[in-house]
């Protein structure tokens, strides 16, 4: 008998796991053909809003693009003045650089936190947990906002300083240090987030493995080198990847707290193809660039993705 | 040095170490909230400690003259419907993936999930400016509100559902039931605190988006909170004109209370929603 959705019950009925070849594919189909009516919506959205786009700034790229009339043509030349821009290159390489500093410091401190946490018990555990973890659900603009109050000249670091006398510089005003208070903001958001990860981390270590240590008579320092973070490579690994990634696609705490400034002291990629697009409408070279770093980021991350894979499956 | 565990040293160490941490992580916070309370004389010249208090900031910043009422209103809006959309539209396309074996599976699979979860914003924000403003939804809730799928949102419901043992759906199908009657009478009340984990999750994630809703609006009164509250911070914008201390600490206040309080109330819907990103 026919149902509402025009599939037989008989054809429900068979076990999902069946064997299909192509002759069967009009088979498999009549059975299966209403999951195409619930992945619909997400497809269509996702084909609007990410493939369409992602596909047109590719094309884009190909020319001297205008929002309005006519747009040449114009090959490679797009990409051809990236090779001669050398402050595409200089924030190619400040952008890496950045990346690679707060994601070390952000793993080191977020493990520190980990260790620390993970010694507490029941309700302290909790909150203290908690409480290091907020700066990974606020807003990046908000955080900004309230660092950059900090920062300025006559915030709250120059002025708790004074009142320490010591001597104290706006660092957003400064080429040096600018780059300094993105880092130091942007290991404050992250740590939090990275101490998690650690935390599930250690639960995942049986406890047996410190008993026996300990019953050999292993010090604290030998459980730590010898079990701990030997099993925490997989988290470490992963972690280590998110937290690249996320820091190659800086944004908001560059955008809000100096702009890029000063000097393009901490002008990074995302920041640079966002003004080159939005404030100098400049959309050929703007979408050569977010194609060469998009480029980059997606073979980041799933190289080493299936790095992790290959490397854990076990 | 050897310190050993549950020893008095141990103990100090940690301890002063984690206050140092839960400082630097909530002083920020608690100093700009407790700036909205107090009045403002140049931000900068505040002790850390709570004094001058006043609830005039709040007045103001709900007063008429003020846009902050506005922008919240927005990101109410715009976060809930948007929220509500990508769970429904996850939910059912991480059913698809969990339980069907349809052609073309693993490529819509691809396309959704792995693509979205890669791909950087920066190669779609100009086409997305270019298609919106082609079809005048620029400043309309419509642009803020329509790209309401998320990656993330369908693989973590991927995930949970691949959790639920499938005789559930067997039995379901054998008594006669459509597969809208599994997904909508077996699968779904099964997977209610995962719902709970994506609403939470994609909730934060929209209230806290930036980027996306500064390319479709232009106009004051079209702006979320996030959005407004960059606008109204000195910079070369304003002209070295006093910025609105009283809306802006208001402004940073009602962004993160929200923030705070879906946390505290959905953290352990949130440590699972984490879980399920498969990434423990």
């Amino acid at each position: 008998m026919e149902t509402t959705t025009g599939i037989t019950a008989a054809e429900h009925g068979q076990p999902l796991s069946a064997p299909r070849w192509p002759g069967r594919l009009g088979q498999v189909l009549r059975r299966e053909w209403s999951a195409y009516f619930f992945i619909a919506p997400a497809m269509l959205l996702f084909t609007v809003f990410t493939i369409y786009p992602a596909v047109r700034t590719i094309y884009i790229s190909f020319f001297n693009w205008k929002m309005r009339g006519n747009s040449p043509f114009s090959g490679l030349a797009n990409y051809q003045q990236l090779l001669t821009d050398t402050l595409f290159q200089q924030t190619f390489v400040r952008t890496i650089y950045l990346a690679v500093v707060i994601t070390v410091a952000a793993i080191s401190l977020g493990f520190l936190a980990a260790i620390l946490v993970n010694d507490l018990n029941g309700w302290s555990k909790y909150l203290v947990r908690s409480a290091i973890f907020i700066p990974s659900i606020s807003s990046l603009i908000v955080s900004t906002m309230i660092w950059k109050s900090f920062l300025e000249p006559d915030g709250f670091f120059q002025r708790s300083a004074a009142f320490f006398g010591i001597a104290w510089q706006s660092w957003v005003a400064s080429p040096e240090q600018a780059p300094l208070a993105i880092i130091v903001l942007s290991v404050w958001q992250q740590v939090g987030y990275i101490m998690v990860f650690f935390l599930a981390g250690l639960q995942a270590i049986p406890q047996t493995f410190y008993e026996a240590a300990e019953v050999d008579g292993a010090s604290p320092w030998d459980q730590l080198f010898h079990i701990t973070i030997p099993l925490l490579q997989r988290t470490t690994l992963f972690v280590l990847v998110v937290t690249t990634l996320t820091n190659f696609k800086i944004f908001e705490q560059v955008f809000a707290l100096t702009g890029g400034g000063p000097a393009n002291s901490t002008l990074t990629l995302m920041m640079y193809i966002y003004q080159t697009g939005f404030r100098y409408s400049h959309f050929g070279p703007a979408s050569a660039m977010a194609t060469v770093f998009s480029v980059v980021a997606i073979g980041v991350a799933l190289l080493q993705l299936r790095f992790l894979r290959a490397r854990f499956e076990y | 040095m050897l310190i050993r565990k549950h020893s008095t040293t141990w103990i100090i160490i940690r301890n002063v170490l984690l206050l140092v941490f839960v400082l630097v992580t909530l002083f920020p916070f608690y100093y700009a909230v407790l700036n909205s309370f107090r009045t403002i004389r140049g931000l900068p010249d505040m002790s850390w400690l709570p004094d001058h208090l006043t609830l005039n900031n709040w007045v103001s910043a709900f007063g008429s003259n003020s846009p902050v009422p506005r922008w919240l209103f927005n990101s109410i809006v715009v976060t809930l419907s948007i929220t509500t959309l990508s769970v429904c539209f996850d939910s059912l396309a991480g059913y698809a993936f969990a339980r069907r074996h349809f052609p073309g599976r693993n490529f819509f699979f691809f396309g959704i999930v792995i693509f979205g979860l890669t791909v950087p914003a920066a190669l779609l924000i100009i086409p997305i400016y270019g298609m919106m403003a082609d079809a005048q939804l620029i400043n309309t809730y419509p642009a803020l509100i329509l790209p309401a799928a998320s990656s993330l949102g369908t693989f973590m419901m991927t995930q949970a559902i691949s959790e639920i043992p499938i005789d559930l759906d067997e039995a379901a199908r054998l008594d006669g039931a459509t597969d809208f009657d599994i997904f909508w009478r077996v699968v779904l009340p099964l997977i209610k605190p995962a719902l709970a984990a994506v609403f939470i999750v994609l909730f934060l994630a929209h209230w806290n988006n930036f980027l996306y809703p500064l390319i479709v609006t232009n106009q004051e009164n079209m702006r979320t909170l996030t959005v407004g509250l960059y606008l109204m911070a000195p910079s070369d914008r304003t002209f070295g004109l006093p910025p609105p201390w009283d809306w802006i600490t208001v402004s940073i206040a009602i962004q993160f209370i929200p923030v705070l309080i879906v946390f505290l109330i959905g953290q352990d819907y949130f440590t699972k929603g984490m879980a399920l990103t498969g990434m423990k």
